[in-house]
């Protein structure tokens, strides 16, 4: 799997995977892991097929770095392993829950079963504090996000957009799909870290009826 | 305690921000203009991160119930202190009673006041930066008392002027290349107009229309301060200070570090233009900008 960089600025550096799947991905957050020690470094930000490395001081030597980072991908493990596993309970009761049925042609009911039936994997976080993209969702029940975004969606909503699915870790504006509320705690800026789900992160959504 | 009589546009809090948090999706935030805050902390030879508080465009007045020291840089936002008007870059004492009032900008957009001692301040993932969109701390607003404990005695006011020009020096981002030829020189040669819907997360430009050779959307990577993006309408958005982690826009340039403070000076209607860097001119420039700081520091410990 070949990894690139270029430089971002004098303050960051971005590696980008030339073809990226969750096997890459996952050693992407494995090197990210490995990277977060570099006192070079501030920071090391996943996103879809990349890692963005956010310099310390712009004095820093970025083709040195660069290289440092593509010397341990080198090094990489075959298959990196995956993050921790969280069960997270969801009331399927979202007011877009019957426009993703009709859309994907499923009756309601099976809208649930596929979306609780899959595993997903944290790809990133961004957005927002907290807030997970998932891979891993059942291709059917890809759907548009809405044409008029929501002024406000209520922390813990479970929506779709496109092939994605998400957890809103605070009340905000938004324009994906609510097809559920979750009450897991999503992002408490008293626990280290403050995001409950890490990228590389397993999901599996249990239904709820309360 | 200092008293928030009036509240103005936007005053907040801002220090040196949370960075090293991106990954969990939170801005780094912090002073849109960091050098101004880092000189009004060393008026006060304080660290020259701490927070101070970071008043946008004016309007804002302030009643101090204690004597002490306080340091004001950045905008020339019109302020009057005790009904005489002051310009930005000095440091002088405050009695009770005493109003300074902000009324709108002469030069600049942002001030700066620093307080010598402590101001007590809830704090955030180690930073006391406001940002309003991840809903850490809140603005300022009319009615608000500040616990201010004053601290320390200087030898007199002092004044230190800083610079600025509005032209902004850009290292090529990632996606440059992506750009046709005539997008490259227009995005150089143009006289840039900021938007009105402009804020500390991101300052929308409007201009000649950018054009990209490949029109395929980008997977979403990490963005930062002084990012250059360009969506599909192909008018530039400069990120703020409290830029999302995260964004899928391509990146056309990079304000370098050391210009990245000039941005928290230009509010909207205001123009900007664009300087092609190299990595070396970036690097020296950071250099120079540490260099001030050290030279300012050591001047203001005699003083």
């Amino acid at each position: 799997m070949i990894l690139t960089w270029s430089a971002l600025g004098d303050r960051a550096l971005v590696l980008t995977l030339e073809e990226a799947d969750p096997a890459a991905q996952r050693q992407l957050h494995w090197l990210a892991r490995q990277l977060a020690q570099s006192p070079a470094l501030s920071e090391a930000v996943p996103g879809m097929g990349n890692l963005t490395l956010v310099l310390n001081s712009p004095l820093a030597d970025i083709p040195a770095l660069a290289q440092q980072a593509l010397a341990l991908w080198d090094k990489r493990p075959e298959a990196a392993p995956a993050g921790q596993l969280h069960k997270i309970k969801v009331r399927y009761q979202g007011p877009d829950l019957h426009q993703v049925a009709e859309y994907s042609g499923l009756t309601e009911q099976a809208v649930v079963e596929r979306h609780a039936k899959a595993t997903y994997e944290v790809a990133f976080i961004g957005f927002m504090p907290g807030f997970a993209y998932l891979t891993g969702m059942d291709k059917r029940l890809a759907m548009p996000r809405r044409a008029e975004p929501r002024v406000q969606v209520p922390a813990g909503a479970v929506a779709i957009a496109g092939q994605q699915t998400g957890l809103y870790p605070r009340q905000s504006p938004g324009g994906w799909q609510i097809i559920g509320y979750a009450d897991t705690p999503l992002f408490d800026i008293n626990q280290s870290p403050p995001a409950l789900l890490q990228p590389g992160d397993q999901i599996q959504f249990e239904v709820s009826r309360d | 305690m200092i008293e928030v009589l009036k509240a103005g546009i936007l005053a907040c809090i801002q220090d040196g921000g949370r960075p090293g948090y991106r990954s969990q999706g939170v801005p780094a935030s912090g002073a849109m203009d960091m050098l101004a805050l880092q000189v009004a902390n060393l008026l006060l030879k304080k660290p020259p991160l701490s927070p101070a508080l970071e008043i946008t465009f004016g309007q804002t007045q302030l009643r101090f119930q204690q004597s002490g020291w306080v340091a004001l840089t950045g905008a020339d936002l019109g302020a009057s202190f005790n009904g005489e008007p002051i310009t930005p870059g000095w440091r002088f004492k405050v009695e009770p009673g005493q109003i300074l009032h902000f009324r709108q900008p002469k030069r600049g957009f942002r001030a700066y006041l620093a307080l010598a001692g402590e101001l007590v301040v809830p704090h955030v993932l180690g930073s006391a930066s406001t940002d309003l969109g991840s809903g850490f701390n809140a603005p300022l607003a009319t009615g608000d008392e500040l616990d201010w404990r004053p601290a320390g005695d200087f030898a007199g006011p002092l004044l230190v002027r800083t610079p600025g020009t509005g032209r902004l020096r850009v290292l090529p981002g990632s996606e440059y290349d992506s750009f046709d030829k005539l997008a490259h020189g227009l995005f150089w040669h143009s006289d840039w107009t900021i938007g009105s819907l402009s804020n500390r997360m991101g300052y929308r430009l409007s201009g000649p229309k950018l054009n990209r050779l490949v029109g395929d959307e980008l997977p979403s990577h990490g963005v930062l301060p002084g990012t250059v993006q360009v969506p599909g309408n192909g008018q530039p958005i400069i990120l703020g200070m409290d830029a999302q982690a995260t964004g899928g826009y391509p990146k056309l340039g990079m304000v370098i570090a050391a210009d990245l403070w000039q941005l928290g000076q230009l509010g909207p209607g205001r123009h900007i233009g664009f300087i092609p860097a190299t990595a070396a001119e970036a690097r020296l420039a950071w250099q120079q900008q540490l260099d001030y700081l050290a030279h300012l520091e050591a001047f203001i410990a005699e003083h």
